[in-house]
């Protein structure tokens, strides 16, 4: 929930370079609005129920739910529009780039990717 | 009869400031949770729970009578710091994943519907404009 949080105050600094921020999590439809509502983050929210996605990005943690189910690694992954493939990608423990990192430090890390903004 | 007024009172202030700490550490986290600095460091709170419970342990010595508040305050300052500790640095920590997607790899297409049930496709993005993914638990 930091993290996001943490996206959502820098929000309208992706804005301005161009940069589209998107949730990724195993929610209902209707709970990631509640979460966007609540906490007032202003990206976008989807919804990948089965995992299949999240599976496919290779960031299930098998049975690290609470109730043994599996669950998704906090994760980011940066990727630029031109590029195949993603510039960085962080989860915990964080490596390179802190766990709670804005969009600056992603532009910092991530030279290339303002680049081509 | 002397009473050692000063050793007493120190050690109030002591378990006081003890207290105020690590009860303030657990509230600057919550509230300042927007601020960059809070945010990138969350090891910090850990740094303040094991001060207030250095400055709990040195009441205790101070205290020479009336010594509960001095213990309570040690008691606090110590469960919290071994809670923070255990969250930052077991809980908080997932690990890798050797199958996750590499720096360069291509990412895999996908098409997953938004919060009002319209489906994004993660191809509209390719040579429009850079995109973060945030893989978050969910399950709240």
């Amino acid at each position: 929930m930091a993290e996001l949080q943490g996206l959502g105050a820098q929000l309208s600094e992706a804005e301005r370079a161009g940069v589209e921020i998107i949730a990724v999590s195993p929610d209902p439809n209707e709970r990631s609005q509640q979460v966007a509502e609540g906490l007032r983050l202003g990206y976008r929210f989807l919804a990948d129920r089965d995992l299949a996605v999240t599976r496919r990005y290779g960031l299930v943690h098998a049975g690290g739910g609470a109730d043994g189910q599996d669950v998704p690694r906090p994760a980011t992954v940066v990727l630029d529009r031109r590029r195949p493939g993603p510039l960085a990608r962080r989860g915990y423990p964080s490596r390179g780039v802190p766990a709670h990192a804005t969009i600056s430090t992603f532009t910092e890390r991530c030279p290339r990717l303002i680049r081509y903004v | 009869m002397t009473t050692d007024f000063g050793a007493k009172g120190s050690s109030g202030w002591l378990a006081a400031l003890s207290v105020g700490l690590a009860i303030g550490a657990v509230g600057a986290y919550a509230l300042l949770l927007r601020v960059a600095i809070v945010r990138n460091h969350p090891e910090g709170y850990v740094v303040a729970f094991a001060l207030a419970t250095a400055l709990a342990a040195l009441a205790v010595v101070r205290a020479r009578a009336r010594r509960w508040p001095a213990w309570l305050a040690l008691g606090l300052s110590s469960l919290l710091l071994v809670a923070g500790a255990w969250f930052n640095f077991v809980v908080a920590r997932v690990p890798e994943a050797p199958t996750a997607l590499r720096v360069g790899e291509r990412p895999p297409d996908f098409t997953l519907p938004d919060a009002a049930g319209r489906p994004v496709s993660l191809a509209d993005y390719r040579g429009e404009k850079p995109v973060v993914l945030v893989f978050y638990r969910g399950y709240w």
